[in-house]
């Protein structure tokens, strides 16, 4: 069987790619990944933090996860068939080290749901209309393995873990709906202490359904949490 | 006699567990939140002795904070709390291609799964001599595994966030003597209800009665079990659930 993970490389060019949050350590080894891949790359960062100079097949713009219109406006700025769009957002919120027996800050727990989750899903709103023009129909989502609901063994945490879980719901329901119009997903984990994601930018590219050993169970006919290292993880 | 505090009593699963409480002999406080209904007054004058009204907001700290005061001033110490009370968040799921009414999306994480951690926070004080049980009405809606729905619910995206708040209180007060239950009660009907002489509007469809899912949900609240170490969702019908 013809293995078309690296055809699917080779063929990168005049592909394109959103990243939605690329201002991060992340972000920037994603856009560098893509640009050496040779897609067209359009890196959102934050409205007033630093961006990254104009380059070939490089275009940055502003993105909120909070602000709907500002994304939007910022989809109009892509304007182009998109193939990929990558959603890496992520901030902290109150205190991550406060238990049930500590205060805990409602409104921050409000904040964290409202940009990690609900702002990952305003970004999927805003640039669905370019991934419909686009060929690759692939919708990435960076987030940590702390969203498992069936891997929390702790106790803190709250605005991290509730704003990830329910996010993890809201990307298989996107699954269900979407999937069957031709669109795959990537839930990504990223490692969160050692910064080891140089996997991430292969494993959003990759086609998996021809790998052998994941046929039956490919990553593209089921949505899956995968960690950095390529571990599966629960829900 | 025991106690019980109930949110989300109103009306549907919340009023009926009430009923099942009183039927018990329990003293119930039954959290009050839509002001124009006036089911539990009617099950309070059946159980004068038993019943008591408190106004509850699950989505506001002060008024937690306010019904946990009520409840240490009238019983000194409580049994048992029951996080019933939901919102849905808009009217079922959303199409992603669709225009989106984000703000939708917080209320039901607000009441459903912080409403939850206000709860306890503000009642554990009063658990800490008695049965130190606390029970929580989630759904399958929340289970990403068995995740069928095609739209986006913000409902079932705020009872994952209460089952993941859930699994850190379990992993915390657990070890302290505080013990948890996790319901699922399955596809219940809403029943007819008026407010201001207008019939709300029901949900379509389900499979059972407000009184039949509470009939089953309180002796799983008010049993224990052998193995109080796990925490487990089980529905209406016993049936064990992954989360």
């Amino acid at each position: 069987m013809e293995n078309k993970t690296n055809c699917t490389v080779e063929k990168a060019i005049g592909k394109t790619v959103v990243i939605a949050g690329a201002g991060d350590a992340l972000g920037q080894a994603l856009t560098d990944a893509f640009l050496k891949r040779g897609w067209d790359v359009f890196a959102g960062y934050p409205p007033d933090g630093p961006r990254r100079p104009q380059a070939e097949r490089l275009t940055c713009f502003g993105f909120d996860p909070c602000d709907h219109a500002y994304t939007l406006a910022a989809k109009k700025k892509v304007g182009v068939p998109v193939d990929m769009l990558i959603v890496n957002i992520d901030r902290t919120f109150g205190d991550p080290e406060a238990s049930i027996s500590d205060p805990l800050d409602f409104d921050s727990l409000l904040a964290a749901y409202d940009y990690n989750c609900i702002g990952a899903l305003r970004a999927v709103n805003a640039f669905l209309p370019l991934l419909e023009e686009g060929r690759g129909k692939r919708i990435c989502v960076v987030t940590t393995a702390r969203s498992s609901n069936n891997g929390c063994t702790g106790t803190t945490g709250y605005a991290e873990r509730l704003s990830r879980a329910p996010l993890n719901m809201a990307m298989t329901q996107l699954f269900n709906g979407l999937r069957p119009e031709g669109y795959t997903f990537r839930l990504y984990c990223r490692d969160v202490e050692g910064g080891n994601d140089a996997w991430a930018a292969d494993y959003f590219i990759r086609d998996r359904s021809y790998e052998p050993e994941d046929l039956k169970h490919s990553d593209e006919e089921r949505i899956v949490l995968r960690d950095w290292m390529a571990r599966e993880i629960p829900w | 006699m025991s106690t019980v505090v109930i949110s989300g009593a109103d009306r549907n699963i919340g009023l009926e567990m009430c009923r099942e409480f009183l039927r018990r002999g329990w003293t119930v406080y039954g959290g009050k939140y839509v002001g124009e209904l006036t089911l539990m007054e009617q099950l309070q004058s059946e159980y004068p002795r038993q019943m008591e009204i408190v106004p509850l907001d699950c989505s506001s700290a002060d008024s937690v904070c306010a019904a946990a005061e009520r409840v240490r001033e009238k019983a000194g110490s409580l049994d048992m709390l029951v996080h019933n009370a939901a919102g849905f968040g808009g009217r079922g799921a959303s199409d992603i291609k669709g225009e989106f009414d984000f703000t939708s999306f917080e209320s039901a994480f607000n009441i459903n799964a912080l409403g939850a951690i206000r709860l306890v926070q503000a009642f554990l004080p009063l658990m800490e001599s008695g049965k130190k049980r606390l029970c929580f009405t989630s759904s399958e809606a929340g289970v990403v595994s068995v995740s069928h729905r095609t739209g986006i619910s913000g409902y079932g995206m705020s009872k994952t966030a209460l089952n993941m708040a859930l699994r850190l209180m379990f992993n915390r007060l657990s070890p302290l003597g505080y013990s948890f239950r996790l319901y699922h009660p399955g596809w219940v009907r809403s029943p007819k209800i008026e407010r201001d002489g207008q019939a709300l509007e029901r949900m379509h469809g389900g499979k059972f009665e407000p009184w039949e899912t509470a009939q089953s949900a309180v002796p799983q609240f008010i049993e224990d079990r052998d193995w109080e170490d796990r925490m487990v969702l089980i529905d209406n019908e016993g049936a064990a659930w992954p989360f």
